[in-house]
Formats: C-alpha cells, sequence, structure tokens
C-alpha cells in the first residue's frame, strides 16, 4: 500500500488525501485544490482503481484478499 | 438502473445529496454484484487508512523540523495527549490546519516520498490547506535506498523484526518510518523476500517499494 501511494499520480494522490485521509467533502476538496467538483469525483474514483489495481498486481489473490481483511 | 464507480465512490464519501444517496443506496441493496462492487471500494478506503494513521503518527517535533505549521494547544488544555484525543474527537479538529499538514508529512513518510517532500513550494509560505495537500503531489524527492516497507503486526517487537526480515533474505534499511513501516533492502531475490515476509503472521505487509512505477 505504501508504495501504492508512492506510486500513485499526484493529483489522484492529492484528492484521495483530502476526502479518503482528511475527511473533507468532495465541495470543500474542489475549493481547496481549486478543480471542479466533477474532477474530484473522477480523480478520487481513478485513485481507488488506482489503489485497487495496485493490490491486485502486486499480490497473489490469496494475498490480496489478505491485504483487505 | 447503472451506477458508476464514480457515483459509488461519491456515495461512499458521503458525497451526494440525500435523494441521491437514497438512489444509490436503494440499488446496492438490490444487487449483488454492485453491493459486492461497494465493499470492495470502501474496503480500499480503509486499507489506504490503515496505511496512513493519523493519530500521533508524526510528533509535533517532526512538523517543527519540518518547518510546518506548529500545532496551536488549546487554551483549556495543557496535556498534549490529552489533546490529541480531543483533536481525535471532533471533526472540526480534524480540520484544523496543523491536522492537514500532520496528514501531509504522514502520506510522504508512509509512501517512502521522503522528508524532502516537504520542502516544496520555496517561495510560498507553507501555510494554506491547499499546500498541504499540494506537497502530496512533490515528485522531486529521492527515494530512500530500499527495496520494500515491511509493517508489523502490534506487538512484534523490533528485535524479532529484525530476526524476521533476516530471516526472509533481506536486511532492515535505516531506522523505522514514523508509522512503524520498516524499510528493507533485499538480500538476492527480492519477490522470494516478500513472499517469504507475507507468509509470516507477524506480518501485516509487505510491498515493493517500485511496483506499480511506470
Amino acid at each position: 500500500m505504501q508504495a501504492a501511494l508512492a506510486a500513485m499520480p499526484v493529483d489522484l494522490r492529492a484528492v484521495m488525501a483530502a476526502v479518503t485521509l482528511d475527511g473533507r467533502s468532495y465541495r470543500e476538496t474542489a475549493d481547496i485544490l481549486e478543480i471542479p467538483i466533477g474532477t474530484v469525483m473522477s480523480r478520487l474514483s481513478r485513485a481507488r482503481q488506482f489503489v485497487e489495481a495496485h493490490v491486485n498486481r502486486c499480490a497473489t489473490p490469496s494475498q490480496a484478499r489478505k491485504s483487505v481483511q | 438502473m447503472i451506477v458508476t464507480d464514480h457515483q459509488l465512490s461519491a456515495w461512499l464519501s458521503g458525497s451526494l445529496t440525500p435523494d441521491e444517496a437514497a438512489r444509490i443506496a436503494a440499488a446496492v441493496e438490490a444487487d449483488p454484484v454492485l453491493s459486492a462492487r461497494a465493499e470492495r471500494l470502501g474496503q480500499l478506503d480503509d486499507l489506504v487508512r490503515q496505511a496512513v494513521p493519523l493519530q500521533d503518527g508524526v510528533p509535533d517535533a517532526l512538523l517543527a523540523r519540518l518547518g510546518l505549521a506548529p500545532a496551536e494547544r488549546p487554551a483549556d488544555v495543557t496535556d498534549i495527549a490529552d489533546a490529541r484525543q480531543k483533536r481525535a474527537a471532533t471533526v472540526a479538529e480534524r480540520r484544523r490546519p496543523t491536522q492537514i499538514w500532520r496528514i501531509a508529512a504522514q502520506v510522504a513518510l508512509v509512501a517512502g516520498i521522503g522528508l524532502a517532500a516537504m520542502q516544496f513550494l520555496p517561495d510560498r509560505a507553507p501555510q494554506q490547506p491547499q499546500d498541504a495537500y499540494r506537497a502530496l503531489s512533490d515528485e522531486r524527492a529521492p527515494r530512500i535506498d530500499a527495496d520494500a516497507l515491511v509493517l508489523f503486526a502490534s506487538g512484534t517487537t523490533a528485535d524479532q523484526a529484525r530476526a524476521i526480515v533476516l530471516a526472509a533474505g533481506g536486511s532492515v534499511v535505516g531506522s523505522p518510518t514514523e508509522t512503524g513501516a520498516i524499510r528493507v533492502k533485499a538480500g538476492a531475490d527480492r519477490d522470494d523476500m516478500l513472499a517469504r515476509l507475507r507468509a509470516r503472521p507477524e506480518v501485516t505487509m509487505a510491498e515493493s517499494l517500485d511496483a506499480g512505477r511506470p
């Protein structure tokens, strides 16, 4: 997971930090990062997909299940 | 009803209007596939939060050393541990500027981006919330000379962790991250080392540092 965060495209990481970690709303995140709210939505979705792809790629199926449990 | 990942993400983040949220909730309730997808996305969020614990991960002293906004002690609080508990207790406290910087520092440290990642925007004082999040976007920092990060289950001692890493064919590099993850240099075969580490019950996470990079 640490590697996923390090490798994540920078714009996605910033949105994920604001929403997922800091608990900001989409509106607040949009205001803070000065981007449209639709961009917040799409970047967060892509950030989650990036994490998912990383988990799937870096672990065997059994390890992936262990990681998310 | 077709529900996209974008909509599910917004629903999970609590960013939909009540009407929209109700529609998505009903769709998730009625569709096992959609329900499984929502659960999967929620698990990924949990994984990210688990990887970046916010409370007490970055000491005030480290924030000060990084030149970030110092913690403001509430007037009615004299004990720093008590202050942290109060900070965790309210959403308002979570959103204080100092907490934003703590998150930025925490993500940088956990991700192995390095402390140099915090030395950014030299022409601008890092006091605004947007600067904190943009700190996460700095790619200029040098990579730490390690092949993997390993997170051990709570209760695992440093000596036990070193022994486990050694038995797996690696060696500990430097000191642990602020969140307790250990940087590891692989011996002959990194993948074999990671597989051996992941097989250990004491290991919560063992990840290659360069996995997923272009």
